[in-house]
């Protein structure tokens, strides 16, 4: 785990918080506060309990963590062979033991363990129990007073499962089931070009970013201003960050539209010197028409080839303040997190204190400090609502805004002197400049992914027009009629083939020796999922 | 080019193909002009086929019908693959891929190798610096899915070799220790082969095991903690994929026993007025034989009577038909559906 990139924390007691692993962030958990520095270094993985107040590593498993709790209270489990369950009310009153006795027992020094068998002592019922259900309070006792931490890495999965507990409704319901069939049906893959419009706070996106691993193109569409948090909790390297450019939805689906026109007119052309092209190929082999098509992929804004410091400068290079006028809506970047604003352009209302007050050293963390009552967890999740709702008066001047949500800028990017020092996660999301945006389009994309709140059936169709024929699509809605609707539709209009409308559906389940049952309530429910490739249905020649 | 790289736009000599015509019928082939492709639709010379962007239509000489050229992705590639055992599904290979992690540059174990319709997911998330080592204990199956491997240009990716992950001896041999990021079992004895490949597997890598029973999974997940797999999960993934058709209120013969005790009793579509409007100036102009031609074989199911008004299609709409005011369409299972395919036991590596 780096200093100032993400982890996703699994508590003995049961819940799991996404933190920034911020120089001094503090972890309340239990009636204590827990610096996180000693995560800082460790591999994702490891185990922490408290000991002396603080979190040290525990090499043990989480079984073994939570199996020591069975041995440390074997001499308190006092059951009866005929003890039962019949006689057992809850009332609320079987604890003798109120919060200021336990404070006190606290304040003389008394450990979990101890203050655990003072509970059980104390309780009017424990020794009616079963022996079964002794061990259960116990066990849930020490998860509260016998603390420790898992850290896990923030994956596809596992920021996907936080959120189905936390809030599924901000993932719109997309449950792991249904993320892994967008993920696989969408054939992404290093090289791929993607097209991604979501609203699931970035997840798809950094996703697909991931599993590009930094070749190929992923544009994240965006309606009103670029949600791409989950950029940052997955921890994505620069390379896949580079990957990334944001765009409005708007300029895409206008370029779509354009290359409708153009296609009437000019498909003929285009295509005779694709032959030309193929025919070459043919002649002189393959590598040949593999080679002219990378360089003219590079001659053409480069942004499927390049990666890295290159791109970046080109994308800058485009991005010059009269261009950026010229463009509707204008541009401006701002790094979140750890980063400064470093450049905003666009609108020409560049509000650099605002801007900087925003973007630095708190900057998403803080958000969420001021929510809450505690004030000291420094790292949390910040809540999308409040930040989408803050508009900087950059933002307005220049209606639709990209931002970068990475922490710091690339190395070299524009020499100001800002470099990748290896404290927290450096890369930025750029935006789709004019320019690049017609060769991109142009280029067409490979793959196409949609996961909206809203229904899908309007804009499916322009949206089509930018997949590559032959290209994959898949749509993710949480509920099933809009995209039976896209289905019948492309099925009318014959410019789709194998299309599949999927129902996921999966559970979880205990399995122990006589005791095997599905789990309950594992997971919410989720929506549905529609895929098919795209076809030219051309007739004549 | 493999099975997995982004083609290019237009069809070349030697490109790996896939040939559609129609759901269930899906080849895969290498274009080499001089060959011909023969389907139900007539005979197609691969020199008719290069040249042609990826995702046309292909109509045949004899003008029997057509077929689409699409380029090939390990889905399409398990729709037409030969099956050498029983292959695994979408939903269980999408978990599989999601749940380990796979991301390019991993290093996977997968045993056995069955049909490969697995490994060709696997190979494509690992991508080109990443490598799949995948064993297969029958020796036949071993050799034929190698041949595909490299017919599918995977070979710089993939390992396939002949050897039984349940038994120790050399099957991993060259493979060091703590260097593999994920293993997949999808084999009868699971706890055998969990028990032998768990020291190659790196702290935090992750576990898989695919089987049918539950009792498979009791029993692999007595060997885990041993072996230092932790956190284990045991979860059943499962799809089911809908038809979609269009709902001919009117047509049916309860609506039409309506009809002729009281038309002023039908439920009519919720049409807008401005829509009615033009529904009552088209009056009989749409029939449920156009309509059924406009759909394509979705809703047309050749009863073909005169429908009524509330059957207007019109001609060119791309709008749905829920909002056109036309007929409501309906959805339903198919009747495939899989009740269960097998249990996925994920675990993995303590990190100490």
């Amino acid at each position: 785990m780096e200093a100032g990139g993400w982890a996703i924390l699994s508590l003995s007691s049961g819940e799991r918080r996404l933190v920034q692993l911020k120089p001094g962030a503090k972890l309340n958990f239990s009636r204590h506060s827990f610096h996180l520095d000693p995560l800082v270094g460790a591999p994702f993985g490891a185990n922490f309990r408290v000991d002396g107040g603080g979190l040290v590593r525990d090499s043990r498993t989480v079984e073994e963590i939570s199996g020591a709790v069975g041995d440390a209270f074997a001499g308190v489990v006092c059951a009866g062979p005929h003890n039962s369950n019949a006689e057992i009310y809850d009332t609320s009153t079987a604890q003798q033991l109120d919060d200021k006795a336990i404070a006190e027992l606290r304040s003389k020094g008394a450990q979990g363990e101890e203050i655990i068998k003072a509970l059980a002592h104390n309780s009017a019922t424990f020794a009616s129990k079963t022996a079964f259900a002794q061990d259960k309070y116990l066990r849930k006792k020490a998860k509260k007073y016998m603390p420790s931490v898992h850290a896990i890495k923030p994956s596809a999965l596992s920021v996907c499962d936080l959120y189905m507990v936390k809030g599924p409704e901000k993932l719109l319901m997309l449950r792991r089931d249904s993320l892994a069939l967008l993920l696989s049906l969408s054939n992404v893959q290093p090289g791929s070009r993607a097209l991604v419009v979501e609203s699931a706070l970035g997840l798809l996106t950094a996703s697909i970013a991931q599993r590009l691993g930094g070749e190929g193109l992923v544009v994240a569409a965006h309606l009103h201003k670029p949600v791409l948090d989950a950029l940052q909790w997955l921890n994505l390297t620069s390379d896949e960050v580079c990957s990334v450019r944001s765009c409005h939805l708007k300029a895409l689906l206008a370029g779509a539209c354009a290359l409708g026109d153009r296609t009437a007119r000019g498909v003929a052309a285009m295509r005779g010197g694709e032959v030309e092209d193929a025919v070459r190929g043919e002649v002189a082999g393959e590598e040949t028409v593999e080679g002219g098509e990378a360089e003219e992929a590079v001659g053409t804004g480069g942004a499927e080839e390049a990666t890295g410091a290159g791109v970046a400068e080109a994308a800058m290079g485009a991005g010059g303040a009269e261009e950026a006028e010229a463009m509707e809506g204008g541009v401006a970047e701002v790094e979140m997190g750890e980063g400064v604003a470093e450049e905003v352009i666009g609108g020409g209302a560049a509000e650099e204190a605002t801007a900087a007050e925003e973007a630095t050293g708190e900057g998403v963390a803080e958000v969420a400090m001021g929510e809450r009552a505690e004030g000291e967890e420094s790292a949390v999740v910040p809540p999308p609502k409040e930040r989408s709702s803050r508009k900087r008066p950059a933002e307005e001047g220049a209606g639709g805004e990209e931002e970068g949500t990475s922490l710091a800028p690339e190395e070299g990017v524009d020499g100001d002197g800002e470099k990748l020092d290896g404290k927290g996660r450096k890369a930025r999301v750029v935006s789709l400049q004019e320019a690049e945006l017609s060769a991109t389009i142009e280029e067409g994309f490979t793959s196409l992914v949609l996961a909206t709140r809203d229904s899908p059936t309007a804009v499916l169709p322009l949206l089509l027009k930018l997949l590559r024929p032959g290209g994959v699509f898949v749509v993710y809605h949480q509920s099933m009629q809009p995209l039976a609707e896209c289905l019948h539709a492309c099925h009318r209009s014959r410019e789709a083939v194998r299309l599949q409308l999927i129902e996921p559906w999966s559970r979880t389940y205990q399995v122990a020796p006589n005791r095997t049952h599905p789990m309950m309530n594992a997971h919410p429910p989720t929506g549905f999922v529609l895929s098919g490739i795209k076809v030219v249905n051309d007739v004549g020649e | 080019m493999s099975v997995l790289l982004q083609p290019r736009r237009l069809v070349a000599p030697s490109d790996l193909l896939v040939v559609y015509e129609d759901y269930a019928t899906v080849t895969t082939l290498r274009v080499t002009p001089g060959q011909t492709f023969r389907s139900r639709y007539g005979a197609f010379p691969h020199s008719s086929m290069v040249g042609k962007p990826f995702g046309a239509r292909l109509a045949s000489p004899s003008g029997k019908g057509f077929v689409f050229l699409l380029p090939p992705t390990p889905e399409l590639w398990t729709a037409s693959l030969q099956h050498r055992t029983q292959i695994l599904y979408i939903a269980d290979i999408s978990m599989i891929c999601l749940q380990l992690e796979l991301l390019p540059g991993c290093r996977v174990i997968e045993a056995g190798t069955g049909s490969g319709a697995l490994s060709h997911s696997l190979a494509r998330c690992v991508g080109e610096r990443g490598h799949l080592f995948t064993y297969e204990f029958n020796e036949k199956r071993a050799a034929a899915a190698a041949k595909e491997f490299e017919a599918n240009g995977l070979a710089s990716r993939v390992s396939c070799r002949h050897g039984d992950a349940c038994v120790r001896g050399s099957t991993y041999e060259g493979i060091a220790p703590q260097s593999i990021d994920a293993v997949i079992f999808d084999l009868p004895q699971p706890w055998d082969a969990v028990v032998i490949a768990a020291p190659l597997v790196k702290p935090g890598g992750r576990l898989c095991c695919f089987s049918p029973c539950i009792e498979q999974v009791a029993r692999t997940l007595e060997v885990l903690p041993s072996v230092g797999f932790t956190k284990a999960e045991t979860i059943e993934v499962i799809t089911r994929t809908h038809d979609v058709r269009e709902s001919h209120a009117g047509r049916d013969a309860l609506a039409a026993i309506v009809a002729s005790v009281s038309p002023a009793a039908l439920p009519t579509p919720d049409v807008g007025p401005e829509e009615r409007d033009v529904a009552e100036a088209e009056g009989e102009v749409a029939e449920a034989g156009e309509t059924a031609a406009t759909s394509g074989s979705l809703g047309a199911d050749g009863e073909g009577k005169p429908a009524g008004k509330r059957l207007r299609v019109e001609k060119g709409d791309w709008r749905p038909v829920a909002s056109s005011g036309a007929p409501a369409l309906v959805t339903k299972p198919y009747d495939d559906m899989r009740g269960h395919t097998g249990f996925l036991l994920f675990a993995t590596k303590h990190v100490d």
